[in-house]
């Protein structure tokens, strides 16, 4: 089956010491998968990874075929941590879906009738039609979340990284921005998402990848967000290379 | 009308309004994708580094459009590489690093100009003689004008994408690098058009203004783009009739009346006014008001 994403033995390090240990794992299209783990266990270095911000030292990230990471163009899409955005840019929540045309239109393809309903699709999908106009500040957190969510579905990602989505919001943010997620899940995309609240995790995912530097256990939300493995996960010394 | 047309029966104002139009509207366009791409400390550098480059232009080329264009240049990009590559070798951050060889530059450009033989003073360096521009220079500013337009226009999507998230654009295909350095390169050009109107030391009023202008008015930035090409033809024109009837220098004069219009928007704009946003606090949220009168 080629519409997987899958990693080889990837480690990811910064100044030699390593986040991510000789990680392996595959994750099929059309699930919505959790990292977990506990903070400085390397979710953000993996994602960071995926989407090509950061070198790897080790390792392959293969997606139909092809070597993801460096350029990752149109198939990965990454949702960056909230603090990380300038949320006083003067653009508007649907130009920033529009933006996520770019990279297909490249330079001087018109932007055409067909990038326009995929933006308005993409409103759509996130529920976001009524704030089209809106500029991105005057957004609630929720709705900044789902703005760039529509931005990755107007690039046509079949990727979509994810980095503490759900932080900061409350319960009926949460809902709406899952019920978005689960809707790329049924389109056939895969969703991968850093995730901190044990609480939810089994209503948000189907999939879970438990990680503490290295891999700890992955496979359906059912049979591995055990209490066995999130004590394994949580309760061990976390491996970030020597201390000397 | 006649206070307006009068001035412009004379040869030497009607080359200075050709460049007035010709660097308001160059500056004002580029001024957005500088505010955006947050280097407008950088532009201050790159505006003080260029009179050492002049100085040096004119005492092998003399006073020549051409020759001051290719100094200014060559001392910028002395400033913008050297800080880049101090701040790379060393602990010393990039923004100090700049500041530090800009303001190297700039003592030796004023004490390179003691010795000059070239009869040019200072003022006309620091501060812009619009009067004194000639047919080279109106070409060079037009040439200027239209490199910059077309790099701008035809990078939008990939210049969009780098100012919004430069650390993401990458992965979306962008060359980052060479596209920021195009807009160093981009920024001492139109600074090197704008010298004779506006001198050295002001060349960055007339770059920042207009588009901070803009900034606080759209919420689009194509719409900062053109409003601030637009705003900075009208207040390079409108610094030229106060500069030509109250007989001060052209430079100040423009950046006076850019000045204004900073201010006013500060003040006034209807969304990001000061002035707007204190009658509009009490109601931090419109949209929960409407529903609490509407359960009342």
């Amino acid at each position: 089956m080629s519409h997987q994403l899958i990693i080889k033995d990837l480690t990811v390090a910064y100044n030699r010491v390593p986040a991510v240990h000789h990680l392996t794992l595959t994750l099929g299209c059309g699930s919505c998968v959790g990292l977990l783990g506990p903070n400085g266990a390397g979710k953000t270095s993996l994602i960071k990874a995926i989407a090509g911000l950061l070198p790897r030292e080790t390792g392959t990230i293969q997606f139909q075929g092809h070597d993801v990471g460096g350029q990752t163009g149109q198939t990965v899409a990454y949702v960056p941590q909230h603090e990380s955005v300038d949320w006083d840019f003067p653009i508007t929540v649907r130009g920033l879906a529009e933006m996520g045309r770019f990279p297909a239109l490249g330079l001087w393809k018109k932007f055409g009738k067909s990038d326009d309903d995929l933006v308005t699709q993409a409103l759509e999908m996130t529920d976001l039609t009524a704030f089209a106009h809106r500029q991105i500040k005057a957004l609630s957190g929720g709705q900044q979340q789902r703005a760039f969510l529509a931005r990755a579905w107007a690039q046509q990602a079949d990727i979509y990284l994810l980095d503490e989505p759900f932080a900061g919001l409350d319960l009926n943010a949460q809902e709406a921005f899952t019920r978005a997620l689960h809707r790329l899940r049924a389109a056939d995309k895969l969703v991968l998402a850093s995730h901190h609240d044990l609480r939810n995790t089994a209503e948000v995912f189907d999939q879970v990848v438990l990680i503490n530097g290295e891999l700890v256990a992955a496979g359906p939300t059912g049979e591995t967000f055990t209490p066995a493995n999130i004590e394994r996960t949580y309760g061990t010394q976390i491996f970030s290379g020597n201390s000397r | 009308m006649n206070f307006l047309t009068e001035p412009f029966h004379y040869d030497f104002m009607q080359r200075a309004l050709a460049a007035c139009l010709l660097i308001g509207f160059t500056n004002g366009f580029l001024g957005s994708f500088v505010i955006l791409r947050r280097l407008t400390l950088m532009a201050e550098a790159l505006s003080h580094s260029l009179l050492p480059g002049l100085v040096v232009a004119v005492m092998i080329f003399g006073v020549s459009a051409g020759g001051m264009l290719v100094g200014g240049l060559f001392a910028a990009l002395f400033v913008a590489v050297g800080g880049h590559l101090i701040a790379s070798s060393s602990r010393v951050k990039s923004e100090t690093a700049i500041a530090a060889l800009y303001i190297i530059a700039f003592a030796v450009g004023i004490t390179l100009l003691k010795f000059t033989h070239v009869r040019v003073s200072l003022e006309h360096f620091l501060f812009g003689n619009i009067l004194g521009i000639g047919n080279d220079d109106l070409w060079v500013s037009y040439a200027i004008c239209c490199i910059t337009l077309l790099c701008l226009i035809g990078l939008q999507r990939p210049l969009l994408l780098l100012m919004f998230e430069p650390a993401v654009a990458k992965t979306q295909g962008v060359p980052v690098g060479r596209l920021s350095m195009l807009l160093v390169v981009l920024i001492v050009l139109s600074m090197v058009a704008s010298l004779q109107a506006v001198g050295v030391l002001l060349s960055l009023g007339l770059l920042i203004l207009p588009a901070a202008t803009m900034y606080l008015l759209t919420d689009s930035s194509g719409k900062m783009c053109w409003g601030g090409a637009l705003i900075g033809m009208f207040g390079a024109v409108s610094g030229l009739l106060v500069s030509y009837y109250a007989n001060v220098p052209s430079g100040p004069a423009i950046v006076f009346v850019l000045g204004l219009l900073f201010a006013a928007a500060y003040l006034f704009s209807p969304k990001y006014g000061i002035l707007a946003r204190s009658l509009h606090r009490r109601h931090l949220h419109d949209e929960s008001l409407k529903r609490w009168k509407k359960t009342d």
